[in-house]
């Protein structure tokens, strides 16, 4: 059954310098019970795109297309009827704990001003009961609801993050590089922590990140952009096995692995377009190895093939 | 023979710690966070040494002491037959021109109110080498050398105009310019995407063979230090672990806090099947550190004698040298 849906998605940011157009053209949906990995560059537009989903950017940035949940697109939705939504039926994590939680607030307070937000009338046994809950789903002892943020280290911050956000047994989930700043050690831990979320709760996650492999451990489907583009979309098997796009082949290539006996170091020549100043055609064109003539001409657009979907003119038939 | 070229001898490091006035003044022994404690080991002319571990470890904290950006508490540190440690302020400035360090940030190591040129041309007169015409000629030399083309345009550059991988080539063409014995990279790649690190990492890899480097390779990303080390060291709360050659570790890593690591690494196959050892918890606190091995906190195969144990390295053969007596 599908939770989520994002059709055709385009945002602009107006500057100074010109309009950026961040996102374009981005379609893609989750399941209940499923994870869809959102993986790309710095720059591509991974979190812009998880942004818009809760209507979280800035004013200068034009949202423009569909975002299907429960049958409604809220890109139309009201700021009062979107303030209900935030954090009850669709939830972001961000990358930094650090400053996702208040310094100066417990984390109980954390907990109760968001259930207040959503139900002033909510008793104080009744809100402990559910921060306490959600803390021990994530592995944090429901003791430490008294503590001020500086008294975690930045794993437990972020499972205090994970906690906050599914408090309020959200569908969605979003979570935007939740694992960047933490140690391989503790992003083992985290990644556990969401995968079993996945089961218990019934809930979806979008999970946006720039780690392949993170990706091919967490995630169900995945979605690889590029300079503002969706490149390729499939199930993950697919996608890591069999990967048809030249920028997932190279990208899934570059990655460093920890295979002693592939000692080459493979990269991707060339840089990022600026998204300023769009070339004509393909905008991987300039890196890819597998150039036509076609591919400085036209733009392509996104080709099916079986369940799969990839934007190259290689797969034109 | 090949010569070390950097020898450290039981390094150490305390940081004091902060206390309130009235336990000064009770306490007779002030309390130390100890960040580096009692560190050995030595880097040969053209071999990269590897400093892995998680962040808290102390991988920093030795990369920066070894060059004195910040003063050892004790130990012995020679670089190119010279002892640093006690070297007076003139004396150190002027050997600096051995060992250069890249930082993990390249926009925050680079100067924005100065053109990349002037930013590289720096380290030649602050020591003095050439003459201001063959300098530019040095740099533009340089620049083609690290794949900035077309040099001269590049050179009035500003670091804001630059990408992050070309911004971290010119960290990489400054570090050099003075044609150094010795270099210290704490986590150059870290911030780099996915396509361009691996570029960074070739350049590196490049620049060592050529200039016959030696090298330090502070990360916390073994995968990353494979390509580059031959050796790789992995640190734990302000000592080495475990530490041989880098094909010796990868095949049979001996310590149990080396075995976590390796497991810990994402594999971008979503059908690699990998023997997963999760340890407990996270580092513990260094004020706070436990008594014999600091590791058997989080260990998964900790045993009561563990308790007891000196950290000390023992020999398992063709230098691989592990810290954990019991783990077979």
């Amino acid at each position: 059954m599908i939770n989520l849906e994002v059709k055709n998605l385009n945002i602009k940011y107006r500057t100074r310098n010109g309009t950026v157009h961040a996102v374009k053209d981005a379609s893609f949906f989750v399941r209940k019970k499923e994870t869809l990995g959102i993986v790309g560059e710095s720059g591509c537009g991974k979190s812009t795109t998880g942004h818009a989903v809760l209507r979280l950017l800035p004013p200068n940035a034009l949202t423009d297309g569909e975002v299907v949940y429960n049958g409604s697109n809220i890109l139309k939705y009201s700021n009062e009827k979107m303030r209900q939504l935030r954090g009850k039926d669709i939830s972001i994590i961000f990358q930094d704990p650090m400053t996702s939680l208040d310094p100066i607030m417990r984390i109980r307070d954390h907990f109760f001003e968001l259930i207040r937000a959503h139900n002033p009338k909510a008793k104080e046994e009744e809100m402990r009961e559910m921060a306490s809950n959600a803390l021990e789903s994530v592995g944090v002892s429901a003791k430490r609801l008294d503590n001020y943020p500086f008294e975690f280290s930045g794993g437990m911050r972020q499972r205090v993050m994970i906690a906050l956000g599914i408090t309020l047994k959200p569908s969605v989930l979003i979570a935007d590089e939740p694992t960047t700043s933490l140690d391989v050690v503790v992003q083992e831990q985290i990644m556990g922590v969401l995968k079993d979320l996945k089961q218990t709760q019934d809930m979806s996650i979008i999970l946006i990140t720039h780690d392949l492999g993170v990706v091919a451990e967490v995630a169900d489907s995945g979605v690889v952009m590029y300079a503002g583009e969706v490149v390729e979309y499939a199930d993950v098997q697919n996608l890591y096995n069999n990967p048809l796009h030249p920028y997932t082949q190279l990208l899934l290539k570059s990655v460093p692995n920890i295979k002693i006996d592939d000692m080459e170091l493979r990269y991707i020549p060339g840089s990022l377009p600026d998204l300023k100043n769009i070339p004509q055609g393909c905008r991987f064109k300039d890196r890819c190895p597998f150039v036509k003539d076609i591919c400085s001409k036209k733009e392509p657009p996104i080709f099916k093939i079986d369940e799969r979907e990839v934007r190259c003119w290689l797969y034109d038939k | 023979m090949i010569n070390n070229v950097v020898v450290v001898k039981n390094l150490k490091k305390y940081f004091p710690l902060k206390l309130p006035w009235l336990e000064v003044v009770l306490k007779k022994e002030k309390p130390v966070v100890k960040a580096v404690d009692e560190l050995s080991f030595s880097i040969k002319e053209g071999e990269a040494l590897g400093l892995v571990g998680e962040s808290g470890s102390g991988k920093t904290t030795v990369g920066r002491s070894i060059i004195r950006l910040i003063e050892p508490t004790s130990g012995d540190i020679e670089i190119n037959n010279t002892n640093i440690v006690n070297l007076k302020n003139e004396q150190l400035r002027q050997a600096r021109k051995e060992f250069q360090i890249i930082f993990q940030d390249p926009m925050a190591s680079l100067n924005p109110y100065m053109t990349i040129g002037k930013s590289v041309m720096h380290p030649l007169e602050i020591h003095n080498i050439g003459t201001p015409k063959t300098r530019k000629e040095m740099v533009l030399e340089l620049f083609r050398r690290v794949n900035l083309i077309p040099e001269k345009e590049f050179f009035n550059r500003y670091p804001r105009q630059l990408s992050g991988g070309q911004r971290q080539r010119v960290v990489i063409a400054r570090a050099i310019i003075t044609n150094p014995k010795f270099i210290v990279s704490d986590e150059a790649t870290a911030m780099l995407d996915v396509s361009v690190r691996s570029q960074v990492l070739q350049l590196m890899l490049e620049i060592k063979k050529e200039y016959n480097l030696a090298f330090l390779f502070i990360t916390h990303d073994l995968a990353s230090a494979k390509y580059i080390c031959e050796r790789i060291a992995v640190m734990y709360l302000g000592k080495i672990v475990e530490i041989a050659a880098t094909r010796e570790l990868f095949e049979n890593p001996h310590h149990p806090y080396t075995k976590i690591l390796m497991s810990s690494i994402p594999v971008p196959d979503p059908n690699f099947k990998k023997e997963k050892i999760i340890p407990k918890g996270e580092i513990p606190s260094p004020t706070n550190m436990p008594t014999g091995c600091r590791f058997r906190t989080r260990c998964p195969y900790v045993k009561k004698e563990c308790e007891e144990i000196d950290m000390n390295l023992e020999d398992l053969g063709d230098g691989h040298l592990s810290a954990c007596p019991f783990f077979k």
